[in-house]
C-alpha cells in the first residue's frame, strides 16, 4: 500500500496508527535515506505504545530498548553498521517479547525473518512530502488489512 | 514539640528569644536574617505553639566541615532535651552535606552546654581567650568527627570502564579504562566491543582504584553501580561485578542513574551539592537538559534530543567531511581555522512553531542533513569548498542551540546556575561560549574537571554516597540493566 | 569449599564440599542474568548455611556461549574472587557437559545463535577438537559420535572443576570464549541526497 505523507506530524501519526496493528514478536523493517523520517515514524509508534523514555536515533548505540505499556519492549535498531542480518543476534534481542523496529533495514534483512512489515520511505522533490510504501510478508500478516493505516 | 526549618517569617520570634537569652551579646536582626536566608546554613526551631529553641549550622563544602553558629533554648524549657534534639538535627544535616567534622564554640563557664556537647561526641580542641565581648569570657573550641561512608562506584554504561572511590563527598580515586580507540574503526561505539572490553578491564580497574585511594576492600562500606541509561550488554558487566563485590564484602549495593551521576559529580569539586541548577549533559549518547532542584528528590528532564545526540552529530558530520572518529576533536581542530559565520546552518527546534512542544528538546538530524547536502551539492558541481568553514559553521550551530536552550531554562525557572557535563565539554569553543553567555546573563557556570565530566566511576560512587548520607535503603540484589532509565529514577530499588 | 557459577544458558550457582554437592540453584530465564546472578549465589550459600568468606575456590563457566549473559557470570566471579582472595578457575562449558556423560565418542553442541552451534568432540573423556562454531548441517559428518545437545549449568561446571583441579588440569584461563569477532561493518560515507 502506498501513502503520501505531507508533514512530519503526519509521519508521527502514521507511526501511532501502526502501533494498533503491532503485537509483541513483530518485526518492522524501515528503509529510507538519511533524514527521510524513520526516527519520526518510530517516535509516533513509541508514543502510541506508551514507550518509556524518548525515542531517539539508535545509530550511536545500534539498539535502544524501551519498555512499553503492554509489558513488553520496543526495540529500536539501526542496522546501518551491521554487515549482515545474523549480526542482529549479537545484540541479544528478545524478539518474542518485543516489537522490533529496524532502521536501515537493507535487503539482507528481508530473508532473516519469516514475518515482517516493510516500510519504505522515499523523499520527493518537495522537501516535506514523503512517499511511503508499506508491505507485509509472512503468515503473521495474512488477513491483516493495512488500509487501516490510511 | 515540633522541629522544623526556620524561615524569615519566624524572625520576630527568633529575635525575641535571642535578645532574652544573650542580651547585650545578641546578634543584630540583620545578621540573623542573613544567616537564616543563606544557602550555606541550616536553621531549625523547636516549637510548641511558640518557639522554645533554635539552632543554626553553617556548612563549608570545600573544607568538608560545618560550624554550629548558635544554639538557644527558652530558659523555662531548658533541661528537657530540646538542646540535644536541636544539636542532633544539626549534626544529621552536617552529615548529609558531607561534612567530616563539626566545630562549635561555647562559653567556658556554660557547664550544662559543655556536658551536652561532650555527650554528643564533641571534644575540646582549643581555648580562645576573652572571645566573648563585652563580658570577656573565654570560649572553648570543640570538634566532633563525622565518619562518612566509603563508597566504591562502578560505571560501565558505554565505552568507559570506571571505578571510583569516595568518602562522603571527598574524591579518593577515579580509575578509568577506555575502549574508545577500539571503536574508532567502526565509526561509533559497538556495544559488543564495549562489553568485551569492560569484562577485560573490570578487575584491573578495581585494583587501580583501590591502589589510588590507598585502601583495601575491607575499608569499603558500600557499592554503587550505574544500572542505566546505557548499553545493556555493557551495563550488565558492571552490574555483575558490583553484585559479586557486594556479596563478597557483605555490603549494601546502590543501583544509581548514570545521568544523575553526571550532575552529582560536581559535589566532588565543591564538597556539597549546589542547587538549584540547570544541567546540560552532552556526550556521544546523550543530549539532556535537566532542572535539578534537589539532586536526590527533584530532578526533572526538561528536554533531550529527539533524534541524534550532539556528539553523534559531530561524528556524522566528521564522516561527511572525511574525518575520522570520534568526530568532536577532529571537527574542533579544523574549525579553529574556519569562519563560524560562513554558512548559516539551521538551529533545530528553535522556531516559534517548535517552542510549544519542543522548547527544551534538541534535534540535530536536520542540521546534519543540511551539512551533508551543502557539501554534496558543492562536490557534485565540482566546486572547491572550505572544510574549516563548514566545520566551524556546523559547530557554531550546535553550540548555539545547546547554550540558547540552557539559558532559556535558567531564565524561565529563575535558576542562576548552569552545570555542564559529559564528554562534549572537552570542546574548547563550547566552554568559551558558555562562559561568555553566562557572564552576560549573570549566571554562574559550573564545569567540573574533565575527568569528572566524562563517564567515570567517581560520580557513581558520589551519588551512592549521597543516597547513604540521606539514609536511603540500599537496592535489592535483583535489579537489572535499564537501558532507557528515566532521569527521575535516581535509584533503582 | 568451591562455588561454581554459570551463565552460559540460564543463571546458576552450586556449592561443593570436595565432590559433595551441598546446594544448587538454577534460573532458566535466558534474558535475566543480571537480575538473577546475585540471587543464585546468595541462595546456594544460605541453603548450605555458609558465608562467602568460607569459600576456597570459585569456578565459572567461560563459554563458548551467547555473550551478554556469559559475561555477567564471569564479571561476578571475578569480583567475588578478588576481595575473598580465592582462586578463580575458568571452565570451558563444553568440557563440563562432556564430563557429565559416559559415552566414548561424544559430539557436544550448544546454541551459538545466528543459526549456528558451538561444538567440541571428545574421545574417552579427552577433547579431540573444538571448541568451534559449526553449521548444524555439518553434525551429520560425526555419525560415529554420540550427539549431546544440552546446556551447561553450575552443577556440571562445578563437578568438572573439582575433578580437574584434583587432576592437575589447568583452569587458569578465565577470559570469556567468544569464538567470533564482534564484527560490525567499519563505516563508510553515506550519501543523503541523490
Amino acid at each position: 500500500m502506498q501513502l503520501t505523507i505531507n508533514t512530519s506530524e503526519a509521519m508521527e501519526e502514521l507511526g501511532s496508527k501502526l502501533a494498533e496493528l503491532l503485537e509483541l514478536g513483530d518485526l518492522v523493517l524501515l528503509s529510507g535515506e538519511l533524514g527521510a523520517g524513520k526516527t519520526t515514524l518510530t517516535r509516533g509508534l513509541g508514543e502510541a505504545l506508551g514507550a518509556e523514555g524518548t525515542i531517539q536515533s539508535p545509530t550511536f548505540v545500534l539498539a535502544r530498548e524501551h519498555r512499553i505499556a503492554s509489558g513488553g519492549k520496543l526495540v529500536h535498531v539501526d542496522a546501518y553498521r551491521l554487515a549482515s542480518a545474523v549480526e542482529l543476534d549479537d545484540l541479544d534481542i528478545d524478539f518474542a517479547g518485543s516489537i522490533v523496529v529496524v532502521e536501515w533495514a537493507r535487503d539482507f534483512l528481508a530473508g532473516y525473518a519469516e514475518n515482517y512489515l516493510s516500510v519504505e520511505i522515499d523523499r520527493t522533490s518537495d522537501d516535506e512530502v514523503r512517499e511511503v510504501l508499506l508491505s507485509a510478508v509472512g503468515p503473521r500478516w495474512e488477513g491483516v488489512d493495512l488500509a487501516a493505516l490510511n | 514539640m515540633q522541629l522544623r526549618a526556620l524561615s524569615i517569617d519566624d524572625l520576630p520570634q527568633v529575635m525575641d528569644l535571642e535578645r532574652r537569652l544573650f542580651q547585650n551579646e545578641a546578634w543584630l536582626e540583620q545578621t540573623m536574617t542573613a544567616e537564616i536566608a543563606s544557602a550555606q546554613t541550616h536553621y531549625v526551631g523547636a516549637f510548641d505553639g511558640s518557639l522554645l529553641g533554635y539552632a543554626g549550622l553553617k556548612v563549608s563544602g570545600p573544607s568538608y566541615s560545618s560550624d554550629v553558629q548558635t544554639v538557644g533554648v527558652e530558659p523555662e524549657s531548658q533541661g528537657i532535651g530540646i538542646g540535644r534534639t536541636l544539636m542532633n538535627e544539626l549534626i544529621a544535616f552536617a552529615k548529609r552535606q558531607g561534612s567530616e567534622e563539626v566545630f562549635l564554640e561555647v562559653k567556658a563557664g556554660n557547664e550544662s552546654a559543655i556536658a551536652l556537647y561532650l555527650s554528643l561526641g564533641f571534644e575540646q580542641i582549643d581555648v580562645r581567650k576573652r572571645y566573648y565581648q563585652p563580658s570577656g569570657e573565654d570560649a572553648l573550641v570543640m570538634r566532633m568527627p563525622i565518619s562518612q561512608p566509603v563508597v566504591l562506584g562502578i560505571e560501565s554504561t558505554c565505552d568507559e570502564t570506571g571505578v571510583g572511590i569516595v568518602r562522603g563527598n571527598r574524591l579518593l580515586a577515579n580509575a578509568l579504562h577506555s575502549s574508545m580507540d577500539e571503536h574508532a574503526k567502526y565509526g561509533g561505539v559497538v556495544p559488543e566491543v564495549a562489553a568485551r572490553a569492560h569484562l577485560e578491564a573490570i578487575s584491573p580497574t578495581l585494583d587501580a582504584a583501590l591502589a589510588e585511594a590507598g585502601i583495601g576492600y575491607q575499608d569499603i562500606d558500600a557499592i554503587a553501580v550505574a544500572n542505566g541509561p546505557g548499553l545493556s550488554g555493557a551495563l550488565m558487566v558492571g552490574i555483575g561485578a558490583a553484585k559479586g563485590l557486594a556479596i563478597a564484602l557483605d555490603k549494601p549495593i546502590y543501583a544509581v542513574n548514570h545521568l544523575v551521576g553526571h550532575v552529582g559529580a560536581d559535589v566532588l569539586e565543591r564538597g556539597a551539592v549546589e542547587v538549584p541548577t540547570i544541567a546540560l549533559l552532552v556526550s556521544g549518547g546523550h543530549t539532556s537538559l535537566l532542572l535539578v532542584r534537589d539532586l536526590l528528590n527533584d530532578t526533572q528532564l526538561l528536554g533531550e534530543t529527539i533524534d541524534d545526540a550532539a556528539g553523534e552529530a559531530f561524528d556524522k558530520v566528521a564522516r561527511v567531511l572525511g574525518l575520522p572518529y570520534p568526530g568532536g576533536p577532529q571537527i574542533d581542530k579544523i574549525a579553529a581555522e574556519g569562519d563560524p559565520k560562513a554558512i548559516r546552518f539551521p538551529r533545530g527546534l528553535t522556531l516559534p512553531k517548535d517552542l510549544e512542544k519542543h522548547k527544551y528538546n534538541f534535534s540535530f538530524s536536520g542540521l546534519k542533513t543540511a551539512v551533508a547536502r551543502h557539501v554534496e551539492k558543492l562536490e557534485d558541481a565540482g566546486q572547491e569548498y572550505s572544510k574549516p568553514d563548514v566545520a566551524a559553521s556546523f559547530r557554531e550551530a550546535v553550540i548555539d542551540v545547546l547554550l540558547t536552550k540552557s539559558l532559556w531554562a535558567c531564565e524561565e525557572f529563575g535558576v542562576k546556575r548552569l552545570l555542564l557535563g559529559g564528554g562534549v565539554v572537552a570542546n574548547a569553543r563550547l566552554r568559551q561560549e558558555a562562559e561568555r553567555r553566562c557572564q552576560e546573563a549573570g549566571i554562574e557556570l559550573r564545569i567540573p574537571r574533565f575527568s569528572l565530566c566524562t563517564d567515570n566511576g567517581a560520580m557513581i560512587a558520589a551519588l551512592g554516597s549521597q543516597l547513604i548520607m540521606d539514609s536511603r535503603e540500599p537496592s535489592g540484589l535483583d535489579f537489572g540493566a535499564e537501558s532507557t532509565l528515566p532521569v527521575t529514577t535516581v535509584q533503582t530499588a | 569449599m568451591l562455588l561454581s557459577i554459570d551463565t552460559s544458558a540460564g543463571t546458576s550457582a552450586a556449592l561443593f564440599n570436595g565432590e559433595t554437592l551441598l546446594s544448587s540453584v538454577f534460573f532458566d530465564d535466558p534474558f535475566g542474568h543480571a537480575e538473577n546472578i546475585a540471587g543464585a549465589i546468595t541462595e546456594v550459600l544460605s541453603q548450605a548455611k555458609m558465608a562467602a568468606n568460607a569459600l576456597e575456590d570459585i569456578a565459572v563457566g567461560i563459554g563458548p556461549a551467547p555473550y551478554t549473559g556469559l559475561r555477567v557470570g564471569i564479571a561476578a566471579a571475578k569480583a567475588l574472587a578478588g576481595p575473598l582472595g580465592v582462586s578463580l578457575h575458568g571452565v570451558m562449558v563444553l568440557d563440563a557437559i562432556a564430563f557429565s556423560r559416559t559415552e566414548t565418542r561424544l559430539l557436544v553442541t550448544t546454541d551459538a545463535k545466528r543459526g549456528e552451534l558451538f561444538a567440541a568432540g571428545y574421545l574417552s573423556g579427552k577433547r579431540e577438537f573444538g571448541p568451534r562454531v559449526i553449521d548444524p548441517s555439518s553434525t551429520v559428518e560425526f555419525g560415529d559420535y554420540e550427539h549431546v545437545a544440552e546446556p551447561a549449568d553450575a552443577e556440571k561446571v562445578g563437578r568438572y572443576a573439582v575433578w580437574a583441579l584434583e587432576n592437575g588440569i589447568d583452569l587458569s584461563e578465565t577470559g570469556a570464549i567468544y569464538l567470533r569477532s564482534p564484527d560490525v561493518t567499519p563505516s563508510s560515507g553515506k550519501r543523503v541526497s541523490g
